[in-house]
């Protein structure tokens, strides 16, 4: 039997014709934040320094592979901000409250440093309102207040950083916990800080994620562990990005890693 | 004048194991499950103890420190073996397939060497306690230390208070964690240092 030919339009494809002028935004902000952006929160609770770092570098590996990025950075104090981190690249950054950094052959950084004091949750969802262009990830840098997270308004993906000792594990699970109670479409990233063997790195992970899949239905994805050596910490003494730098080192080449297993996560989930 | 004290011997291990089951459950708020769940040639457990997430198969020297070991190693076998049967007879008394094993061995007499070298070897945690007992066979009164440094995990004795200040430590009040959730987070950490990880 032949199929047929389908006549006129389902109610899906019309159905945006007869919606008020508030739903069509709802609507249009909803396949907006699913088909084009990508929100990232990065959390570290134990060092908003190696926090900021991270996402710095993060930023800089995602514009090498030409995905447009912002940081919007929420911050009371300004010690250990990306601003401080990357402060090498930026000419004047005391004149804006934001600025873009662009390198040759890599897509453009844009940071908008949001002021302190207002609320943040209401500040990210009004941001989103006027985000008209492509740009791919959002990269929130705040303060690690658990009253931040998540943001119902804005489905987001979440990249956790932890140290491996007891307090921190513990406090990362009780992270992973609050946020799951608001929102499960997201995905959370674990990365563990300062931790030498990636072996033992890898196990823990292992137990790990498989006590919170079995308490909280969710399985973790692993990007792999942050190894802190002597290139890392004169990244952060000259403000530039350890990405940028032309020495190799075993901090350097996790770094790397984390950023390389992000990004194909990222882009496997959206096809 | 001083009066020295001198251990008292007791040969009925069922006594025994009733006296050591009455410390450890006093002093770690051990469970106790039941006793000579296992013996013989098949191997020996001569307490089954639960604690939180572990199980402990506790066996008391009846004779050399080999013997002893070889034998407790054999009722670890065993219950491995019989996990179905145990779960289906002790499933209500908190056995389950979470639960860790921890083998507990007392004796009199212990070499600190030999235990430390066990400890390094084995796959299984393993605790050692050297016990004396005083008194007399009537009112006999038990010591215990623990030899090895691996004790019963000292969590399982924290307050309340003691938890409240371990949220507000952390900041993640609002995650609202009871205290059976930290106590078994902690028990999940604790069988991953079991494991040197």
């Amino acid at each position: 039997m032949q199929e047929s030919g389908r006549f006129g339009r389902s109610l899906d494809e019309v159905f945006h014709c007869f919606l008020s002028e508030d739903v069509k935004r709802e609507v249009k902000n909803a396949n907006f934040y699913a088909d084009n952006t990508h929100v990232i929160h990065c959390l570290h609770p134990g060092s908003i320094l190696i926090q900021s770092f991270l996402i710095t570098n993060l930023a800089f590996e995602l514009a090498r592979y030409q995905l447009s990025v912002i940081i919007l950075e929420h911050m009371d104090y300004q010690e250990g901000d990306v601003l401080s981190i990357a402060k090498s690249l930026i000419p004047d950054h005391n004149a804006f409250h934001g600025f873009s950094v662009k390198i040759n052959g890599c897509a453009n950084i844009t940071l908008v440093d949001s002021a302190s004091g207002k609320d943040f949750r209401r500040h990210v969802s009004g941001w989103f309102e006027v985000l008209i262009n492509p740009e791919r990830f959002l990269l929130i840098n705040s303060e690690n207040i658990l009253e931040n997270f998540p943001n119902q308004q804005v489905p987001s993906d979440i990249i956790l950083m932890t140290r491996t000792d007891r307090k921190s594990l513990l406090q990362a699970y009780a992270y992973i916990k609050y946020m799951l109670e608001y929102d499960t479409t997201g995905r959370i990233y674990i990365v563990f800080d300062e931790i030498q063997d990636e072996e033992k790195a890898q196990k823990i992970f292992t137990h790990f994620a498989q006590y919170i899949d079995r308490k909280l239905c969710q399985t973790p994805i692993f990007l792999g562990p942050l190894v802190h050596d002597e290139l890392l910490y004169r990244s952060i003494k000259v403000q530039e990005p350890l990405v940028l730098s032309q020495e190799d080192s075993i901090s350097k080449q996790c770094l790397m890693s984390i950023c390389d297993k992000f990004i194909m996560s990222e882009q496997m989930e959206t096809g | 004048m001083t009066r020295i004290l001198k251990p008292i011997k007791i040969d009925n291990i069922a006594r025994l194991a009733q006296i050591c089951a009455v410390y450890f459950s006093d002093q770690y708020g051990v469970s106790i499950i039941d006793y000579h769940v296992c013996s013989g040639d098949r191997g020996s457990i001569d307490i089954l103890a639960t604690q939180g997430k572990k199980i402990y198969l506790m066996n008391i020297s009846k004779s050399d420190f080999a013997t002893t070991l070889l034998y407790s190693f054999l009722g670890y076998r065993w219950y491995q073996e019989n996990m179905d049967f145990l779960l289906r007879t002790y499933g209500s008394k908190g056995l389950s397939t979470d639960n860790s094993p921890v083998l507990v061995i007392l004796s009199a007499d212990l070499d600190m060497h030999a235990c430390s070298a066990c400890s390094d070897v084995c796959k299984v945690p393993l605790q050692f306690y050297r016990y004396s007992i005083f008194g007399s066979q009537s009112e006999p009164e038990i010591f215990v230390e623990p030899v090895g440094g691996i004790d019963f995990p000292v969590q399982m004795q924290q307050k309340p208070a003691e938890f409240d200040d371990l949220r507000k430590e952390l900041k993640i009040e609002l995650a609202r964690l009871s205290d059976d959730e930290i106590l078994e987070f902690q028990d999940m950490f604790q069988s991953l240092e079991d494991r040197n990880l």
